[in-house]
């Protein structure tokens, strides 16, 4: 696998300084940032690609735009799990963090064109894959039957509540949310996300999946799509690896035989499928 | 109006079978339509139909000895509600009401279990297919005990 060239490295080894314009509460611990440079930004993200943000002395993430921004902002959507991402959670307007980037092989929304597209995205999710909504609504007629299916392990958990609702309501793609513990107030689909995706129809022979979640729930989801007779090479996943320099240098991310930060992290299911069969890998 | 055979060939597990199968079994079904917050299955009751959802949804469940029901999984239209009927001693293992108006054909079990076991090859098909319904379930159980949307690095996002 060929690192990427010294000079591209070499830039995107610079963080540029963001500050945080806004902070929205997604759930009890995930938050979206909203972020404007503080001087030169760095390049527009596609669907799909992440930028590395940097933390002032605790370090640095690789994170996923959950929207992508014509006037230069930045959108990413965090949950809190350990150091960085809690000092990322914790900013306040005003807060200042780097960020490289955009690094990464993003959602092919083009190659769906003219298919039918099913989204599976399970707990956090669904903020690499908002980008791909944004990117077909606003292309609506170019695409077959869109499905959307979120699943979380309760209604709190689920990301843009306000959003899911109003895609739901304008019925211009079949949304579906299904959630594993019900709260009492709850009146969706309870189960997991394979449960309702066994209810969601498209035709295998022009269809494109694209699937992002936990791991173990890639894997069933690609499984069950595979098995329905959706090819493997439409069926698009996006990995989640250690990262650190994000530019194929460094080797953290390495899978196999591929550098998650270039090859993906979107990579199809023929190809994800015999590396995630490797325990140690 | 649709005959209740064709009906069923409608449904997504019957579909699955061959015609002549599912037009047997339609002699062993009828149209049923529940309320909400009617009661379809009671857990230790007599397994002695199960059903074919054609619309409205069934939350299905446990009941502590004392309190409401815990949901496990909601049933909609194109899902079969019950496997009990075919395993002995034939009693419901969950609980199963309507959320709201729930048509479904009901199939009654001493019918269809007489027809399967005097045609072998029928009853391979009917039992493979409530299998697959069981893996599903027992799969279902499997992921949510490992917490699939949980946290742990390797669990990845
Ligand atoms: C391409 C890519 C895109 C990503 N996009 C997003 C995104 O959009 N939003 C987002 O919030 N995260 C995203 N992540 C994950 C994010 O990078 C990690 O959560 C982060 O690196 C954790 O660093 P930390 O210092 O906060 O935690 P650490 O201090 O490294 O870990 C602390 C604890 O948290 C656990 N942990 C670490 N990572 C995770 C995880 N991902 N899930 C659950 N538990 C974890 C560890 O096992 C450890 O116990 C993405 C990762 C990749 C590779
Ligand atoms: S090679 Fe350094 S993070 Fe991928």
């Amino acid at each position: 696998m060929q690192p990427a060239s010294e000079h591209g490295a070499a830039v995107a080894m610079r963080p540029a300084l963001y500050r945080v314009i806004e902070v929205g509460r997604e759930t009890a611990d995930a938050v979206t940032l909203v972020l404007q440079p503080a001087a030169d930004g760095i390049a527009s993200a596609l669907p799909g690609e992440f930028n590395m943000l940097w933390a002032s002395g605790v370090g640095e993430v690789p994170v996923s735009c959950s929207a992508l921004s014509g006037m230069g902002l930045l959108v990413h959507t965090i949950r809190d799990v350990g150091r960085v991402t809690h000092a990322l959670c914790s900013l306040t307007g005003g807060g200042v963090i780097g960020v490289r980037g955009p690094f990464g092989r993003g959602w092919d929304v083009g190659s769906a064109r003219g298919k039918d597209v099913v989204i599976i995205a399970g707990g956090l999710g669904l903020a690499p894959l908002r980008p791909v909504v944004h990117a077909i609504l606003g292309r609506r007629t170019d695409f077959g039957v869109v499905s959307l299916v979120v699943g979380a392990r309760s209604a709190a958990e689920l990301l843009f509540r306000a959003e899911l609702d109003s895609w739901w309501h304008e019925r211009r793609i079949a949304v579906r949310t299904i959630v594993d513990r019900p709260s009492s107030g709850w009146a969706g689909s309870v189960g997991i996300v394979t449960n309702e995706l066994r209810r969601v129809t498209f035709d295998p022979g022009n269809s494109v999946a694209m699937v992002c979640g936990p791991e173990i729930m890639m894997r069933v989801v690609a499984t069950r799509l595979t098995e329905r007779g959706l090819p493997p090479t439409r069926t698009l996943l996006s990995l989640e690896r250690n990262m650190q320099c994000g530019a194929g240098v460094c080797g953290h991310c390495q899978l196999g035989g591929a550098f998650v930060c270039v090859d993906g992290p979107v990579m199809t299911w023929d190809v994800v499928a015999p590396l995630l069969a490797v325990p140690e890998l | 109006m649709q005959h209740i055979a064709d009906e069923l060939a409608e449904h997504r597990f019957f579909a699955a079978l061959p015609v002549e199968l599912t037009t047997r079994l339609a002699d062993c079904a009828s149209n049923i339509v529940f309320h909400g917050g009617q009661r379809l299955v009671s857990e230790g009751g007599v397994a002695d139909t199960f059903f074919a959802i054609r619309s409205g949804r069934v939350a299905v469940g446990v009941r502590p000895p004392a309190g409401s029901l815990a949901l496990i999984e909601t049933l909609h239209s194109g899902d079969l509600l019950g496997w009990s009927w075919l395993v002995p001693p034939h009693r419901w293992r969950f609980d199963a009401v309507a959320i709201e108006p729930v048509r479904a054909i009901q199939l009654h079990a001493a019918c269809v279990r007489t027809y399967l076991t005097e045609h072998p090859e029928a009853g391979y098909a009917v039992a493979t297919g409530i299998a697959g319904i069981m893996a599903e379930r027992l799969e279902s159980s499997r992921l949510r005990l490992l917490d699939l949307y949980g946290g742990g690095r390797a669990a990845g996002i």
